[in-house]
Order: C-alpha cells, then sequence, then structure tokens
C-alpha cells in the first residue's frame, strides 16, 4: 500500500492527485434553510472568502480554458490551409509547420490547466492527511442500550413537546 | 468513520451552538451524519427547534427525521414522556410504518419492559425475517439484560447471515473483550481488518487484542499491527506509538535468555521514542519528564 502512495505522491507533488475529485458544489436553492454545503462548511464566516477566491479562479480557470480550445481550432484551420496550399504547389505533405506545432503546445498546456483548476479542489488520498484520517469509529447506535448510569441521572431540565 | 477533520467541523459548531451562537440544525445534522452518540444535546436543541412553529415547519420533511432523532436522544437520556410524544406524533402521520414500530420497541426496551419488547421484536420478524435492524435490536435487549451469553448467540447467528456487517463484528468483539474471550476477540478484528483495511482503528484494536492475549509470536504480530497504525494515521496515534514500545520491552523480556537474532528493525522503538518526545513536547511540556521516566523503566527492562 506504502507503494501506492508514494507513487501518486510523486506523479503529484502538490499532495493531492487526479484520483479523486470534489464534485461541483450544486447551484444552491433559494432554500427554506441552509444548503447542504453550507451545512457542512459549518461556521462560513472564515471561508467565504476563499471560496470567493476559488469562484474568482474557476472563472479565470474556465476563460484561459476557452482560449486554448480557440487557439487548438485556429492550429486545426491553418493545418488544412497549408495542406491546400501544398496541394497547389504540388510538393509532398512531410510535417505540420512550425507555428502550427508551436499553437499546439500552448493550445495543450493551456487546456489541461484549465481542465485542472475549473472542476473544483483535489481531494487528499493521503490515508494520514486531516480529511482521512479516522480519529474515532462511529458510536454503534444499533445496538445501544438504554440502562446506563445516565438514567440514574434523569435530565434536570423540565422538557416538553409542543404539538 | 469520523475523521480528524469533521471532528474539528463538530467541536466547533458543539461550542457555537451550546454558547448559543446558532446553527443547531445543521449541528443536528452532523451528528446524524457522524453517527456520534451526543443524547443531551440533541435532546435540548433538537426540542427547541420542534416547538418552534416557524423553524419546525421551514425544515419540510426532514421534520419526521429530527423527530426521530429526538426521541431516540431522548430515550437515552431517560426523558420518556418527550420520547413518547415524539413516537405520537410520528404514529399519527406514518401510520403504519415499521420505523416508527421499532421506535415503539425501543420505548419499551427504555421502560424497561423487555419481555414486550422481545414480543414485539420477534412479531416483527414474523413479518420480514431479514429485517437486520430489528435483529440487532435483539441482541441489544440481551446485552442490556444481562444475558451476554444470549447476546453472543443471536450476534453469531445474525452474523452466519450477514457477514458484512463490521458494526455488528465490532459489537460482537468487544462483548468478547468485556469478557476477556481475547481469542475471539481477535477473529473478530481479522474479519474487521479484512473488510476495512486502511481503517487505522481496527489495525490498532488488533494490535491491543494480541498484545494482551501476550507470548512472543502474538507479541511480534501486535508489534507489526501497531506498525500499520502508526503508517497509516502517520504516526499521529499516540497509541499506537506506545504499543510499539511495549511490545518492544515485552519481547526483549521474553527473548532474553535466548540467542538473539534481530531480524526486526531495531530503530522501529526509538524512532516511535522520538516522536512520542516531540508530540509531548509540543503539547504537553510540564508531562515530559513523566514520558521520559516511563519510557526509561521500559528500555530498562528490556
Amino acid at each position: 500500500m506504502n507503494r501506492i502512495w508514494a507513487f501518486s505522491s510523486s506523479l503529484d507533488p502538490g499532495r493531492f492527485s487526479l484520483l479523486r475529485r470534489s464534485p461541483r458544489e450544486p447551484p444552491s436553492k433559494a432554500a427554506i434553510f441552509p444548503s447542504r454545503s453550507e451545512l457542512l462548511a459549518g461556521v462560513p464566516i472564515g471561508e467565504s472568502l476563499s471560496e470567493e477566491g476559488r469562484k474568482r479562479t474557476m472563472r479565470f480557470g474556465f476563460a484561459i480554458g476557452v482560449f486554448g480550445v480557440l487557439i487548438l481550432s485556429h492550429a486545426a484551420y491553418s493545418t488544412v490551409q497549408y495542406r491546400g496550399l501544398l496541394k497547389i504547389m504540388e510538393e509532398e505533405f512531410s510535417g505540420p509547420p512550425l507555428n502550427v506545432v508551436a499553437e499546439l503546445l500552448v493550445g495543450l498546456v493551456l487546456c489541461t490547466w484549465a481542465a485542472l483548476t475549473v472542476p473544483g479542489k483535489f481531494h487528499s488520498i493521503h490515508p494520514d492527511s486531516e480529511e482521512n484520517r479516522i480519529v474515532s469509529l462511529p458510536d454503534n447506535m444499533d445496538f445501544m442500550i438504554f440502562n446506563h448510569r445516565g438514567r440514574v441521572f434523569p435530565s434536570q431540565l423540565d422538557l416538553k413537546l409542543k404539538h | 468513520m469520523v475523521t480528524k477533520s469533521e471532528e474539528d467541523q463538530l467541536n466547533r459548531l458543539e461550542t457555537q451552538v451550546d454558547n448559543g451562537g446558532g446553527g443547531a440544525w445543521e449541528y443536528l445534522c452532523l451528528v446524524r451524519k457522524l453517527k456520534v452518540r451526543r443524547p443531551d444535546k440533541v435532546l435540548k436543541h433538537g426540542l427547541a427547534i420542534l416547538n418552534d412553529f416557524k423553524k419546525r415547519s421551514a425544515l419540510g420533511t426532514e421534520e419526521w427525521t429530527l423527530c426521530e432523532q429526538v426521541a431516540i436522544a431522548a430515550m437515552d437520556c431517560h426523558s420518556l414522556d418527550v420520547a413518547k410524544d415524539c413516537i405520537e406524533v410520528l404514529r399519527k402521520r406514518f401510520p403504519d410504518s415499521k420505523r416508527v414500530g421499532r421506535l415503539e420497541g425501543m420505548l419499551l426496551e427504555a421502560k424497561g419492559l423487555w419481555a414486550e419488547a422481545e414480543k414485539a421484536y420477534s412479531n416483527f420478524l414474523e413479518d420480514n425475517p431479514f429485517d437486520q435492524v430489528i435483529h440487532k435490536r435483539r441482541a441489544a435487549v440481551a446485552k442490556a439484560q444481562g444475558n451476554i451469553s444470549t447476546a453472543i448467540e443471536y450476534l453469531n447467528k445474525y452474523l452466519d447471515t450477514f457477514m458484512a456487517d463490521h458494526d455488528a463484528w465490532r459489537e460482537l468483539a468487544e462483548i468478547y473483550i468485556s469478557l476477556q474471550m481475547y481469542k475471539q476477540a481477535a477473529f473478530c478484528y481479522e474479519e474487521l481488518i479484512l473488510s476495512q483495511p486502511t481503517n487505522p482503528l481496527y489495525h490498532l484494536a488488533y494490535a491491543d487484542v494480541l498484545y494482551t492475549i501476550g507470548g512472543l509470536e502474538n507479541l511480534q504480530a501486535a508489534k507489526k499491527y501497531y506498525a500499520s497504525t502508526i503508517n497509516l494515521t502517520g504516526g499521529k496515534n499516540r497509541r499506537a506509538l506506545f504499543g510499539v514500545c511495549l511490545c518492544t520491552s515485552a519481547i526483549g523480556q521474553l527473548s532474553k535468555g535466548r540467542n538473539k537474532d534481530d531480524k526486526d528493525s531495531p530503530e522501529l522503538q526509538s524512532l516511535a521514542v522520538a516522536a512520542l518526545e516531540k508530540d509531548y513536547k509540543q503539547r504537553a511540556p510540564n508531562k515530559l519528564p513523566l514520558l521520559t521516566s516511563a519510557l526509561k523503566s521500559l528500555r530498562v527492562s528490556s
């Protein structure tokens, strides 16, 4: 198992790997009570800023991705044109011209970067990271029994369910 | 499973709710999701939501989930009136639900009417012999009455059918440990490790059981499982670190007379000691002398 973790970390020095990724958050409905993501976030005060920042990088990444796709399609277009030109000049096609290769490389880098940033943050797959390290087992609620010492101390609060 | 970040979140929400900072519903959701047992707090805050008409109607269909949660918490706190009221509300809404029927059975348990509860559960099982929760409740009833052997029998029968239920394996292991039947408990933990090999706590519990049984081979195996716990937790589990030290010293004592073939790495113990000392230095500097003297006594005896 150690080797798998080591492999993943050597693939990706940023401690995050491509294997798991957080699902994109669903658009929060005009909910009566807070949406699930907010529920899980607990106190959103400290996290709202980073959330905002994340959204901004996501939008930026999306723009970069669109730009990358445009560059790639431009490369395709110029290749088609180049081949048309070769046909007219009656020469053999030996390889794409240099500017097309450069465009392909730039487009690849931009699209890859966008694909890595837009869908969301990566989850850690390390078993000892804070998100994955199991610190306690759930209490076995199915086997819960009620004659424990708590019953000797009935709750002093005068609780009542009103209908 | 409760991970470290979830535990932090739960504690943060708990203090926030206790100090009147709001977020009670979020807290209750988290308690339900993580399956932790906080009956007093669930009862207090859940009942506050249920009694507040506006908040209650805002929950929509979640209201009934909350009602169930509060009913169970009330039984756990022995506020049987509240539990009864909640169950009545649920019964009115869902006239022939089995889930409510189970709650009624649990109320009988909480009142201490074991025979009635047992009867109710066997009626349910006649209708549906594969209701896992009812089977588990029957084992719990036996345990609550003190019939541990009956509980073990029920659990064994249940596990013959539902072998993949790790909660039941864990319960059985804990019952065996309470009876000091360590061999059987070790078997249960082996099952658990097989079903969830990445859960360090099962490795830890198995190592504890092996260490308790004793004997050279068991001690060596225990040391390995402590080491695997350290591996899975990144050395943040102090119990495993102490376990490695204890195992090393016990193995040293047992193999003192014999020829020493140190196959396993001798650094393991010193690394564990270094990790412990570092941790204590960071978190509790005034307890550090205590730790060093304890470790020294271990090393002296080895």
